[in-house]
C-alpha cells in the first residue's frame, strides 16, 4: 500500500515538475521579451540626452565610453554588463541635460517633467531587470 | 495611443503565456494619466520630445507590472514543486 502510495506521488512529481518548472520562467521571459525591449527603446533616447549634455559640458571624452559600454549592455541584455555600467554618470548627463534646456526654454516644464519621469522609471526597470528571481 | 500600447504590450506578453487581464493592470490608467498629461502640454515646444518620453514612460511601467507578474507566478510554481517534492519525500 504504502509502496504503490510513494509510486503514485513519484510519477505525479515526474510529470508535474517540468511543467512547474517550464512556468517558473515567466520571470526571466518577461525580462528577456517585454522589459529589456523597453529598456532598449528608452536608453536610445535617454542616450541622446546623456551625449548632447556631454557636449554641451566639454564631457565628451570621458561621457563616450561609458555610452559605448552601456549600448553593448542593452543590446545583449547581459545582467553583468548592465550591472557593470557607469549609470550614475549618465543618469547625472540626462539630469544635467534637462536642466540646462529647461533653463533655456528649449523644453517647457511639463516636458522636463515627463523627461524626469522616464529617467526615474528607466532607473527602477534597471534595477528590477537586473536583480535576482525569488 | 492607449490601444497601440495595448496592442504593445500584448504582443510581448504573448511571449511570457501570462494573462494580459492581470499583467495589464493599472497599464490602461497609467497611459490615461499619461494622455492627459500630453494634452495640457499642446502649446509647448518641446512637445514631440514629451511624445516620445512619454511612450516610453508608459512602456517602461508595462513592463515593470509584466516582470511583477511573472515573478510572482514564479514564485507560485515554486511554491508549488516544493510542495510535491516534500510530499513525495514524506510519502
Amino acid at each position: 500500500m504504502r509502496n504503490s502510495l510513494e509510486a503514485a506521488l513519484l510519477s505525479a512529481c515526474m510529470v508535474l515538475a517540468p511543467s512547474l518548472a517550464f512556468i517558473a520562467c515567466a520571470g526571466t521571459s518577461a525580462r528577456m521579451n517585454v522589459m529589456l525591449p523597453a529598456i532598449s527603446q528608452s536608453w536610445a533616447h535617454i542616450r541622446v540626452q546623456c551625449m548632447r549634455e556631454a557636449d554641451a559640458a566639454g564631457a565628451h571624452d570621458t561621457a563616450r565610453p561609458i555610452v559605448a559600454a552601456a549600448d553593448a549592455a542593452v543590446a545583449t541584455g547581459d545582467v553583468v554588463a548592465i550591472v557593470a555600467v557607469d549609470w550614475p554618470v549618465l543618469d547625472a548627463l540626462a539630469e544635467g541635460d534637462v536642466v540646462r534646456r529647461l533653463a533655456s526654454q528649449a523644453i517647457g516644464p511639463i516636458t522636463a517633467e515627463s523627461l524626469r519621469g522616464r529617467l526615474a522609471e528607466f532607473i527602477e526597470e534597471r534595477a528590477l531587470y537586473t536583480r535576482r528571481k525569488p | 495611443m492607449k490601444e497601440a500600447v495595448k496592442q504593445q504590450l500584448e504582443a510581448a506578453l504573448s511571449a511570457t503565456g501570462l494573462d494580459l487581464k492581470i499583467a495589464a493592470a493599472g497599464v490602461v490608467e497609467f497611459a490615461a494619466i499619461s494622455a492627459a498629461r500630453l494634452a495640457s502640454a499642446t502649446h509647448e515646444v518641446s512637445f514631440p520630445e514629451m511624445v516620445q518620453a512619454e511612450a516610453d514612460r508608459v512602456f517602461l511601467f508595462a513592463a515593470k507590472r509584466a516582470v511583477r507578474s511573472a515573478d510572482a507566478a514564479d514564485a507560485q510554481a515554486i511554491g508549488l514543486i516544493r510542495g510535491l517534492l516534500l510530499g513525495a519525500a514524506g510519502a
